[in-house]
């Protein structure tokens, strides 16, 4: 399954959330990303390594062409996320609003199928709290994948729990789950 | 398809990874699977709650006989073996129970013959011992099973060089009790020297121990079927262990409820 997620916004807060419970569930993940912050993730402050059983990528630029710089192929993985980039063979799109909306993302969430997440809004959205960014400090420090806000579970299983073919009720278990 | 299942050491889940495996593929509905033990004393008994009949009417003498007599085809051996669930026969062959020769024959017969789709066989007994080195000469594919212990990863790797000559070609490793916490399982995979392609894990779940001390391993599998909480990561395994076997089997195995 592929995801592909963008927009100008700090997408960590989402794809921690989606990390935590792709972990939960056992599957092998390969993380594509244009953001450095990601190194503190991987021993060595690499560029290229593993955490947990995600395979993290960071180049300065994410395409589909990319994969072929790592020695793994697509069926190696279960699930790959294309953190600031849409491709074309994505099963799902999601598009992080933001503050300030980029024209071309709005272009891109408008042309194609995707869910929307509005952060830092207060009508429909979900407003930034301190301890969003706490939560993630905490998983990029000590390498302990913890939930970032019941909010963004809540949001993220009303539209992926159809997908993923379980239920909200079961995402957000595990999401929240405390080894 | 014959799977082998070996381990290095004692106490590391072979039973569980053999149950897992054969559960996995008879609830696909896919394929017929047999499930036996070479060894001294069977936990699958315990485990799966699956002993044979009081009335012996099952038992692998009568069955060693049959064979000799040639009383029945392949097929007919699932009539003499107690069904588990759907799909998934056992064959009791354990030494400590019936005759060697007995064991020997039947075990040599139904890996010979195609009784089922898939036969597994969980092999208990010293690499040197006759029998497990034909069951390991008839079987497909032979899945270490290991342990995320940097211990019992080197002793596999070391299994690996040793037995060089019978497990180059068929080896896959299984990792059983396995956390994301401890490493990942390319670097393990890395560690024995096996493609991680030919890797397969099992998570480390409570709920297998519950339900093996109960005598009911396969209600776990039902849990996973449905993506229950408490079964999440066995979903994966399981779907894992079917690419595998779908690979090489050569037919399209599903696991879980469907989309409709």
């Amino acid at each position: 399954m592929v995801f592909n997620i963008f927009g100008k916004a700090d997408r960590r807060l989402i794809i921690y959330t989606l990390l935590k419970y792709f972990t939960a569930a056992g599957n092998d993940v390969l993380l594509m990303t244009d953001n450095p912050q990601y190194k503190r993730l991987i021993d060595g402050g690499l560029s290229f390594g593993e955490f947990k059983n995600t395979y993290i990528f960071i180049d300065s630029e994410v395409n589909k062409e990319t994969i072929t710089d790592i020695s793994y192929t697509s069926n190696d993985f279960d699930i790959i996320i294309y953190d600031g980039c849409v491709t074309d063979d994505a099963d799902i799109r999601i598009f992080i609003e933001g503050l300030v909306v980029d024209e071309y993302d709005a272009y891109l969430a408008n042309s194609n199928e995707c869910f929307k997440i509005q952060i830092g809004k207060k009508v429909g959205g979900i407003p930034f709290k301190g301890f969003q960014y706490l939560n993630a400090e905490m998983i990029e420090s000590y390498h302990q994948l913890i939930e970032i806000d019941p909010a963004i579970t809540n949001k993220i299983a009303g539209f992926l729990a159809g997908p993923l073919a379980i239920s909200e009720r079961t995402f957000r278990k595990a999401v929240a789950k405390v080894k | 398809m014959k799977i082998a299942v070996i381990s290095t050491d004692c106490e590391l889940g072979r039973a569980t990874v053999s149950a897992t495996i054969a559960h996995a593929i008879a609830k696909s509905g896919g394929a017929d699977v047999l499930l036996t033990y070479a060894g001294e004393v069977s936990p699958f008994n315990k485990i799966l709650n699956c002993e044979s009949d009081d009335t012996g009417t099952r038992s692998i003498s009568l069955i060693s006989k049959l064979i000799q007599s040639n009383s029945f085809g392949p097929e007919g051996i699932r009539n003499y073996c107690p069904k588990i669930v759907p799909n998934l026969y056992y064959l009791d062959t354990t030494l400590g129970v019936y005759k060697r020769e007995e064991v020997e024959s039947s075990l040599e017969y139904v890996l010979n013959n195609s009784a089922t789709d898939v036969v597994i066989c969980d092999v208990s007994l010293s690499m040197d011992d006759e029998l497990t080195t034909t069951i390991l000469e008839y079987s497909d594919v032979i899945i270490l099973v290991t342990n995320p212990g940097l211990k019992y990863l080197e002793n596999a790797r070391r299994l690996l060089e040793d037995y060089d000559a019978i497990l180059k070609e068929k080896c896959a490793l299984f990792i059983n009790r396995y956390s994301e916490d401890i490493s990942s399982t390319r670097a393990m995979a890395a560690t024995v020297g096996i493609e991680h392609r030919n890797t397969c894990k099992l998570h480390y779940n409570p709920y297998f121990v519950t339900f093996s001390n109960k005598g009911d391993l396969s209600k776990i599998y039902d849990l996973a079927y449905v993506k229950d909480i408490r079964a999440l990561s066995l979903f994966a395994d399981i779907k894992e262990i079917l690419s595998f076997v779908s690979a090489r089997i050569g037919r399209k195995l599903k696991w879980g409820v469907q989309k409709e």
